[in-house]
């Protein structure tokens, strides 16, 4: 790839930044909603743990309730 | 009709694990297709007769402009489904639906802007065009702004979901702004029942884009969903069960 | 059923609610919506006299001139029925010439025998919505010119605005 490809003809400085911009919008759209999911995971994890530690202790039935 | 698997489908667990085993194919077909068609866009597809190279930006202008309308769309038809089923898992869609379709708008807002400046002379103009894509991305950022202030998520859905129905008579606009006023901008390029207005030669990299945006913003809504399903059922026991697995 | 059919009108009726609302306010505000005015609005009154507006056509062909030695230059802007002449002095966009659509900011000048000049501040460049490799355009504009002057040969006096397909 040579460089008077990259210049666009004088209009690389648009062209390039409108793609950079994509990429890290895309990036951003990914990442955030897996960090998201991620987050809920883990704190749904660390309930399930102490749940299951206060039901083997109380010896309880399961109290979670599924709508 | 059988609506069995759609009731299964429809249920927390079914949905979450759907979810969690679509995302990866959707998200690296994405990929791939994206890198082909930028790479056509950037170096394989000849320039415009008018604008040059400048007319690149277009594939990725368009995907994000007409996939934020998309979204939006979607976010109100999910929302309307929850309030009038009261469907949770229709107002987790709705909820999943709004970040992206904030970024997918700030992204057409500015790569539009980026374009406008070479082309028009100008970074901004309030026209009926950009003036209705702006007020859409107000409307997402309202929306997640509302959710966001109520401490009760049953609440926070529906309350936030009359603000996404309220706002989808904005889509209309925005689609025809073009056509009802005299704009800066120009009219619509490509065209379902009628004829594109782009070269042959030009238009393949173009609907590909399209369609990676939207497996992509698809990848990104099985993540997303996921995030407000488990938010929704705390104390759910199907969640002991994934645990165990 | 009925507590999810009451839902289902009240979701409707939002809808109607807020669609006839805006459907009211874009028509009221319609003039005002309008981002540009063409040059036929100038000559029947549309177009303020007093304050800056935009107005918005094609550059006429053969109709730029350039002041040697300045930035000022000066054009025709028509939308095939009336011109308005405008004179800028500044950068002109990458798109602009002749032929090309173009929206320009400024004030109306006392008209002169019935001629309109308006004083630009700013020329912005319009742009249409077909995107085509430059062979295919010049294939295009070839079978253009053959099929126009073929229709203009029997009669030699058919106005311009006839042949061109303008929306």
């Amino acid at each position: 790839m040579n460089y008077e490809t990259l210049k666009m003809g004088g209009y690389g400085a648009y062209v390039w930044s409108s793609y950079a911009l994509t990429l890290l919008a895309l990036f951003i759209m990914a990442f955030a909603a897996r960090r998201a999911s991620g987050k809920e995971l883990s704190a749904a994890v660390r309930r399930v743990q102490i749940n299951s530690t206060n039901n083997a202790s109380s010896n309880a039935t399961n109290g979670g309730t599924s709508s | 009709m059988n609506w069995v698997w759609f009731h299964k489908l429809a249920s927390p667990p079914s949905a979450y694990v759907f979810a969690l085993r679509l995302r990866p194919w959707l998200f690296w077909i994405s990929v791939i297709m994206m890198l082909w068609a930028a790479y056509e866009g950037l170096f394989v597809v000849p320039p415009d007769y008018q604008q040059k190279d400048a007319f690149r930006i277009a594939y990725v202008h368009i995907p994000a402009a007409s996939l934020s309308l998309m979204v939006y769309s979607m976010m109100a038809i999910a929302a309307a489904i929850g309030v009038i089923w009261r469907m949770k898992l229709a107002h987790a869609v709705a909820a999943a639906c709004a970040l992206p379709g904030a970024i997918l708008t700030a992204l057409a807002l500015i790569t539009g802007s980026i374009w406008g400046r070479p082309m028009w002379g100008a970074w901004w103009a309030w026209d009926a065009r950009l003036t209705s894509e702006l007020i859409l991305f107000f409307l997402y950022l309202g929306y997640m702004t509302l959710r966001a202030s109520f401490d009760d998520i049953g609440r926070a859905d529906r309350a936030s979901a009359i603000l996404a129905i309220v706002g989808v008579v904005n889509v209309p606009i925005v689609r025809y702004s073009v056509v009802w006023w005299n704009s800066l901008h120009q009219g619509q390029t490509l065209s379902v029942f009628g004829e594109s207005k782009m070269d042959s030669s030009m238009i393949t990299p173009l609907l590909v884009m399209m369609l990676a945006f939207l497996m992509f913003f698809g990848a990104a809504l099985c993540d997303g969903l996921r995030a407000e399903i488990l938010r929704r059922e705390r104390n759910a026991s199907w969640l002991t069960d994934l645990k165990a697995k | 059923m009925t507590p999810r059919r009451r839902r289902m009108m009240f979701v409707v009726l939002i809808l109607l609610a807020v669609a006839g609302a805006t459907m009211l306010l874009l028509t009221a505000l319609k003039q005002n919506l309008q981002y540009s005015v063409v040059p036929s609005d100038v000559y029947t009154g549309k177009a303020p006299l007093d304050r800056v507006f935009r107005l918005g056509g094609m550059v006429e062909q053969g109709s730029v001139k350039r002041e040697p030695g300045s930035m000022l230059v000066q054009f025709d802007v028509t939308d095939y029925s009336h011109e308005v002449t405008v004179q800028y002095s500044g950068v002109l966009p990458d798109l602009f010439r002749e032929g090309q659509g173009v929206v320009v900011r400024g004030k109306l000048q006392p008209s002169v025998d019935g001629h309109q000049l308006l004083i630009a501040e700013e020329v912005l460049a319009k742009h249409d919505e077909k995107y085509m490799p430059p062979d295919v355009a010049a294939g295009l504009k070839k079978a253009h010119d053959a099929r126009r002057s073929a229709a203009e040969a029997p009669t030699s006096s058919a106005s311009p605005s006839t042949s061109v397909t303008h929306h």
